[in-house]
């Protein structure tokens, strides 16, 4: 198979990082962007030619990427993977502003900047964006709302730009997997531990990316429940009220 | 008397809103970055406006403390709205980012802070003015309608959520309206005359709010376009390339 230029955004931890062993195992030329110094992350797949730092809660982000891809020498990318995401866990009064505002920029906002800016990159190679949303977007969530929503906009976006048909676009929700993001946000309980591995997410994921669906959801029980929490609303919602 | 607050009031599905809520005898406090339309809306209704740019933090910042010297709330509607029209990569970065600024963020910091500081009344309804276009689409428009969506989204949460306080929650998903907003922002206005009057859609939200209803798809030919558009995607998504993308 030829050499992919595969882009992948939160490629530090959980599924991102997982996603870039991935392709690294598939003889790939990597970009990985995330928020961490370089000097702090212990693995080989991340190098000056490699890694992008980046916080893409910053409004810079998207020129960033693309003086490193100038850097690089790389005009053309066959494969964004638009995985970072952040979170927040807790009563939707005492959200603060600050909070509301980095999960719309990193889940929404960078998303967008970089669809923007990697257009021209991805249009080249005739390539392919892939989003990563979530389960959650499907189903009321009252102790993130705000990522909940933050999902369902990226989405509808992804669903719209498909239409649009400037470029290849998919969607892909995997359900919750066992990552950081979960004790960032100070939902560190027991269930998580029951939650499928960055890995095997990960695994799956390049299957659909490498699948031809529109929209895919990982694993047949999210799939599921997904298909419920869009078609039988009412029915959920009672459900989660009385949860 | 009851207190509506109502975002976007100046203009048009907001000034209809303004005008029907006070006529129901609300006390009307209206927020809007145009200060003219304002100080018209103010003279006919002797309602009360913040004049504040919803885009920017500080916009966000200048409505919160007039709001808390105010009355408790009873109906807070969020309707102002943005949008930008055109092929994804033709319209600009900053046009993407006012439209999510004004249609997503604000409303959800909005909410959280006034929830916070305790100022929705018992039994009061937060009303949220997401769009058709969560059911049907809307290419020419990506990010309109992904802020839109997330709205009904977060509306879904926030209802679950706000329950045991007897908050009530109401998502409204008016289609085509015939105002100044869908006239700047249609490829063409050749059929205006079939967009739905504001002060019908305001009634119809009034009466929605009244019977504490979750979601209001207004006139029974949105409610038709809602369900095909739920039911048999590719048909409204075609629907939608022919009228509106095709055209841009």
């Amino acid at each position: 198979m030829q050499k992919k230029t595969v882009l992948i955004t939160g490629a530090t931890d959980g599924i991102g990082r997982a996603l870039a062993k991935i392709y690294q195992s598939r003889g790939d030329r990597l970009i990985l962007m995330g928020r961490r110094a370089l000097d702090t992350l212990n693995d080989a797949l991340y190098t000056k030619n490699t890694y992008c730092r980046t916080d893409l809660s910053q409004d810079k982000c998207a020129n960033r990427v693309c003086a490193f891809l100038n850097a690089q020498k790389i005009d053309s990318i066959d494969l964004a993977i638009q995985n970072a995401g952040t979170g927040y866990y807790g009563p939707i009064a005492e959200q603060s502003a600050k909070s509301i505002r980095e999960i719309t920029a990193v889940n929404l906002m960078a998303p967008l900047r970089l669809t923007h800016a990697l257009m021209p990159y991805l249009k080249k190679a005739s390539g392919k964006l892939v989003l990563i949303g979530s389960i959650t977007h499907a189903f009321p969530c009252p102790d993130y709302a705000v990522y909940a929503a933050s999902k369902e906009a990226l989405n509808t976006l992804g669903r719209n730009l498909q239409i649009e048909g400037d470029i290849n676009v998919q969607i892909i929700h995997p359900g919750a997997t066992r990552t950081g993001l979960h004790r960032k946000i100070g939902m560190d309980n027991e269930k998580t531990k029951k939650f499928p591995s960055a890995e095997r997410v990960a695994q799956k994921i390049t299957q659909a990316i490498d699948g031809r669906r529109f929209v895919a959801t990982i694993g047949w029980q999210n799939s599921g429940a997904r298909f419920l929490g869009r078609y039988c609303e009412g029915m959920v919602n009672a459900m989660v009220r009385t949860t | 008397m009851k207190h509506a607050v109502i975002t976007g009031a100046a203009h048009g599905i907001g000034k209809a809103l303004a005008h029907r809520f006070a006529q129901e005898g609300y006390a009307i406090t209206g927020v809007d970055i145009d200060a003219a339309g304002a100080a018209r809306v103010e003279r006919e209704l002797n309602a009360r406006f913040v004049i504040a740019d919803l885009r920017a933090d500080a916009g966000i910042a200048r409505v919160l403390p007039e709001l808390l010297q105010g009355k408790p709330i009873d109906v807070l509607i969020h309707n102002a709205g943005i949008n930008a029209v055109g092929r994804f990569p033709d319209i600009s970065i900053e046009n993407h980012e006012r439209v999510i600024a004004v249609n997503f963020y604000a409303p959800m910091v909005l909410t959280a802070a006034l929830l916070k500081a305790d100022l929705l009344a018992k039994g009061a309804s937060i009303v949220f003015i997401s769009s058709l276009s969560h059911y049907t689409s809307y290419p020419g428009a990506a990010t309109y309608a992904a802020t839109k969506s997330g709205l009904a989204s977060y509306a879904r949460s926030l209802s679950i959520a706000l329950a045991p306080q007897n908050i009530h929650v109401t998502t409204v998903f008016p289609g085509p309206t015939r105002t100044a907003h869908a006239r700047r922002h249609s490829p063409r206005n050749t059929r205006e005359e079939k967009r739905m009057p504001p002060e019908k859609l305001a009634h119809l939200i009034l009466r929605g709010i009244k019977k504490k209803k979750h979601l209001i798809i207004p006139g029974a030919v949105n409610q038709i376009l809602a369900h095909l558009g739920k039911w048999c995607p590719p048909l409204m998504v075609y629907a939608m390339r022919k009228v509106i993308l095709e055209k841009l």
